[in-house]
């Protein structure tokens, strides 16, 4: 556990290191600044569109973080041959491929942290509130859909090349988040063979819009049962395990030449 | 990989950043909406933001428990913020639920979105586990914005305009939604722009003579800009197939009102007459009649004893 936890250390101290996160914090601070600097109607305090904007820009910014770091993990090793030396070390694949994981979601959930301390300042100066439980069920969902997402990019590094791991992860993503809950809806209209397809595909995917818990936190209502938390935590948890276990499959017959 | 993700990112921000700024000047400037430099960087596309932003004043309204496409889609509902505008000058147009009260009437302003209205509702859709889950993290009650909270529409309403300035239904909810809030000065400046932007529209001449009705008292004014609405409309609808007979009776009962205040009791008929052909509830507008001849018999008998 202890060499899992080394590669992870490593993981973080890069992404403290790159200025990706620093370029992404700027531009989300400094468009959220903006647009709240605008005054409607000579009405003053309007919270909940800056909270919005807020908000999305930091659901891409992270979800932009999470995938470029998860995704240029295993092929930056390779390319730079530094897999090698790491390899000769006592440890093994499995567990190289665990710590980059895991070093990917920790470093996700530091930004997060940082992201959303920025989102309770601007919040707490436009609504003169602070509900703590609620900012950090949305911080813990987050980051488990986070968690899903970065297992996703691994997996999808050792079967793609970097740029279409990117893009394919990116649309992906997207495209589960903003659609995926109605698959059922459009399989129960299909009907027939291409019905029980998409209800297949409805099945399949995680359902990454159980964890945005955005509009709840925007109009101010009240926290989400901890039932359903917990059985959402469930839910993350086991498509992160099915992921990594994929990758650790390929990773492990994966020739490194 | 770096890289093109980097420029991808720095794209993406630049331009919304770009949007934010162009946005911040307009407002700062105060220009003519129609000639906004969102007009020149965006295109036609600006309508489609537009009725997007329109439809995220009306999600607001209702505290983010709103519709999805899939959901109107199959509801074929429209705007509940439209809605709920066309339920306030009468019962015509008003998408209804099963349980809508309407025992206000025409022209009264008890029922402006009643909270058993199920046309704001999501429908259920498929029943599995994965929606009942994903359901719990939503907000999962009908509730409308209250107090000093209406002001949060505002933002989406002005955007809406600002993307089209050509979008009526955003300045006429827009109007009301200001009056509401009593920013009556706001809500004057907010129409008169809307009048220069869509001089033809009947829509906002209706608004702006609620507003001079509400705030002014003034029913010669109101009267002249319902007169003026009723002209818009006609010149609007008269070769339609299918004209507004919402709009219509909007401005059919808002006109007999405002006679009736000032005494022109025989108008007032005219218009209630009219308002009964075009009304999904003749019977309540009868109602209305029968209580204006009652008046008007009351108004003469005392001359013919004299």
């Amino acid at each position: 556990m202890n060499r899992v936890f080394a590669v992870a250390a490593v993981v973080i101290r890069e992404l403290i290191r790159r200025k990706d996160f620093y370029v992404l914090f700027v531009l989300t601070a400094a468009i959220t600044l903006l647009m709240g600097s605008i005054t409607f109607f000579n009405e003053d305090d309007i919270a909940r569109y800056v909270k919005e904007i807020c908000l999305l820009l930091i659901w891409l910014a992270t979800l932009v973080i999470a995938v470029t770091t998860a995704g240029r993990q295993l092929p930056a090793e390779k390319e730079s041959r530094t897999i090698f030396p790491l390899l000769a070390k006592p440890i093994s694949r499995t567990e190289v491929l665990a710590g980059k994981f895991l070093g990917c979601w920790l470093a996700v959930g530091i930004t997060l942290i940082v992201f959303y301390l920025f989102f309770g300042v601007i919040s707490l100066a436009r609504e003169h509130e602070l509900p703590l439980v609620n900012y950090l069920q949305a911080v813990w969902l987050h980051w488990l859909m986070l968690g899903i997402v970065a297992a996703l990019a691994l997996l999808g590094s050792l079967l793609m090349t970097p740029a279409a791991n990117l893009s394919i992860v990116i649309l992906a993503v997207i495209g589960i988040w903003t659609v995926g809950e109605f698959l059922n809806r459009v399989a129960a209209k299909a009907g027939g063979v291409s019905g029980w397809l998409i209800y297949a595909v409805y099945y399949a995917i995680p359902h990454l819009e159980i964890f945005d818990i955005r509009e709840r936190i925007i109009h101010g209502w009240e926290p989400v049962p901890w039932g359903a938390v917990i059985l959402a935590s469930g839910y993350a948890l086991v498509y992160m395990a099915m992921l990594l276990a994929a990758a650790a499959l390929l990773f492990r017959r994966k020739p490194l030449t | 990989m770096r890289r093109p993700a980097l420029i991808l990112l720095l794209l993406c921000a630049g331009s919304l950043a770009l949007t934010g700024w162009v946005l911040r000047q307009d407002a700062l400037r105060g220009r003519d909406q129609a000639k906004s430099a969102l007009a020149v960087l965006l295109g036609d596309g600006r309508r489609l933001f537009a009725n997007h932003f329109l439809a995220k004043a009306d999600a607001y309204f209702h505290r983010g428990r709103y519709p999805s496409l899939f959901e109107v889609a199959e509801k074929q509902a429209g705007n509940h913020l439209v809605e709920s505008l066309g339920s306030e000058g009468g019962d015509a147009g008003h998408v209804q639920g099963p349980e809508c009260d309407h025992s206000a009437g025409p022209g009264e302003e008890a029922h402006a979105h009643d909270e058993a209205c199920e046309h704001a509702e999501p429908s259920g859709g498929p029943d599995d586990w994965i929606a009942r889950l994903a359901a719990r993290f939503e907000p999962d009650r009908h509730v409308h914005l209250e107090g000093d909270e209406d002001k949060e529409m505002l933002p989406w309403v002005k955007l809406a305009v600002e993307m089209d300035p050509h979008n009526v239904d955003a300045y006429a909810v827009g109007g009301y939604w200001l009056r509401e809030m009593g920013k009556t000065r706001e809500a004057e400046a907010f129409l008169r722009e809307a009048q220069r932007n869509n001089p033809d529209s009947c829509e906002i001449y209706f608004e702006l003579g609620r507003l001079t009705e509400l705030t002014t008292q003034d029913w010669g004014k109101a009267g002249r800009l319902y007169r003026l609405a009723l002209v818009k409309w006609q010149a609007a609808n008269a070769k339609l197939e299918k004209p507004d007979l919402i709009a219509l009776a909007q401005i059919l009962g808002r006109s007999a009102k405002v006679h009736e205040a000032q005494g022109e009791y025989e108008a007032a008929l005219q218009d209630y007459t009219l308002l009964k052909r075009v009304s999904p509830s003749p019977e309540a507008v009868q109602r209305l009649i029968d209580q204006l001849q009652k008046r008007m018999a009351e108004v003469r008998s005392p001359k013919s004893e004299r």
